[in-house]
């Protein structure tokens, strides 16, 4: 019994210095050192971590479990591609504006989300935001359009020149180079620009020209003339008729002689160029000539 | 970032355990039941789950999942256990051949001893007496008390001295 008790102290070392000695006399511990030292030779094989290792990354190749990770990375990656490519679809139809541009000669209609209407002349870009419509009822235009807007909230056209704000009405917008005009011809337009703000009552029009303001009333009609495919004008200078006679018609007008501040009041139509040129130019004495490569030279008379 | 799917990590975890994962079923199960064969098993389970488990726990998988394994093969082939006796290496010339004779049925009967542990006895005892396991990592790697590997080596040897019988 005694023997026992010491065993379990000496597989556990924790025999003292005394127990111990006095154990090793014992016949019991030879017999037990010779079945300790016997162990040896039950050893578990040697194991070469190395070659198992090897064999390892063998079999796993083999078994197609290499293969399974990396089409698992590449899965990863279309993902990540994908989401990338979603990711800026989304960007670019939520965040982004929407943008409409018209080219020479075009003019186009759009239907804005409240179902307002803007009808663009030719040369022109609008841009505004789809998701953000339901909030703010705000574009940007640059070029010439006609706007007829629903009722409701506050509706703004941002120019370069200023933004106009109306709460639901029929105006024109015309922004080109050194000409701004605005025409109401329903309801009320507030017109803002960087120097002042100006109410515009039903058949009042607003023009800045080089930084000058003009206020006007006319009395007919309800729509521009350019819906109608014609270019109207009213005490306008006379380059402004030629840009705009430039856009509605892909041709290069080269003036010679001709006094281009001269102010022109009349109309060009935009179906019959021969027909628009002898409109915009016999007014004003101007001969023209057509030449081979689309190029008109207006020729003033010589006083 | 750790991640044990990337292959230099998890040759380093293979490096870390897999000898002594290879020991510690050698002593379980005996020879005869392939326990380098085990081990490779054993890790291509890990490798197939390497996005499921942190590299802290690999070593507690592996020794699961290979005793797991083990018992299966044990219900299947239902071979008796058997160990490997390597021979001593002929350095005492001066020894009798009756000795020699005394010595080897000595082992012999040893062998039969550790065969007839139970698994649990010879595991812990074997680990302990031939591995120099420290008792509190044998308990962790059979999921047990220490004092429960303390008992188990302790019975093991028991048996063992009687099993061997008194020997001059």
């Amino acid at each position: 019994m005694k023997t026992d008790k010491h065993i379990e102290k000496w597989l556990n070392g924790t025999l003292s210095e005394e127990e111990r000695k006095q154990f090793e006399e014992t016949e019991a511990y030879k017999e037990l050192i010779k079945l300790s030292d016997s162990l040896k030779y039950f050893k578990a094989p040697d194991y070469d971590t190395e070659k198992e290792l090897k064999r390892f990354n063998t079999n796993k190749a083999k078994e197609g479990r290499q293969v399974k990770i990396k089409w698992q990375k590449t899965l990863l990656r279309v993902a990540a591609m994908l989401t990338l490519v979603v990711g800026s679809y989304l960007y670019y139809t939520y965040f982004l504006p929407e943008t409409i541009e018209t080219s020479i000669a075009e003019s186009r209609e759009i239907i804005l989300p409240d179902s307002s209407i803007v009808i663009m002349n030719a040369v022109s870009k609008i841009s505004y935001n789809e998701r953000k419509w339901d909030k703010t009822r705000e574009l940007e235009l640059i070029g010439e359009a006609f706007f007829k807007v629903k009722k409701g909230s506050k509706f703004d056209v941002k120019t370069t020149e200023g933004t106009i704000s109306v709460l639901g009405t029929q105006f024109n917008v015309k922004q080109r180079k050194d000409f701004f005009e605005v025409v109401c011809f329903e309801g009320l337009v507030s017109v803002q620009t960087p120097f002042e703000n100006n109410e515009l009552p039903a058949n009042h029009t607003i023009r800045i020209i080089n930084g000058k303001v003009f206020k006007n009333q006319f009395s007919e009609g309800f729509e521009p003339a350019w819906i109608n495919n014609e270019s109207a004008f009213t005490s306008v200078p006379f380059h402004q008729v030629i840009s705009e006679f430039e856009r509605q018609y892909d041709v290069d007008i080269l003036p010679q002689n001709v006094n281009m501040d001269q102010i022109f009041t009349g109309r060009f139509t935009h179906k019959d160029m021969i027909l628009a040129l002898k409109s915009i130019t016999i007014p004003q004495n101007i001969s023209y000539q057509i030449t081979e490569d689309r190029q008109i030279i207006l020729s003033g008379e010589i006083e | 970032m750790d991640n044990i799917c990337n292959e230099d990590k998890f040759n380093e975890i293979f490096r870390l355990h897999a000898k002594e994962l290879h020991d510690f079923l050698y002593y379980k199960y005996g020879f005869d039941n392939n326990p380098k064969d085990l081990v490779q098993e054993a890790f291509l389970k890990l490798w197939d789950n390497c996005h499921k488990v942190i590299p802290e726990k690999a070593r507690s998988f592996l020794f699961t999942v290979a005793n797991r394994q083990m018992l299966n093969e044990l219900s299947r082939k239902k071979t008796a256990l058997s160990y490997y006796i390597k021979e001593p290496r002929k350095s005492h010339t001066h020894e009798s051949p009756e000795y020699i004779l005394e010595e080897k049925e000595y082992r012999e009967k040893l062998k039969k001893g550790i065969e007839n542990l139970s698994e649990e006895q010879r595991t812990a005892f074997l680990l302990n007496r031939i591995e120099g396991k420290r008792h509190q990592e044998i308990a962790e790697m059979l999921g047990i008390s220490r004092k429960a590997v303390e008992k188990r080596i302790y019975t093991a040897l028991r048996k063992l001295k009687e099993q061997v019988g008194k020997i001059n």
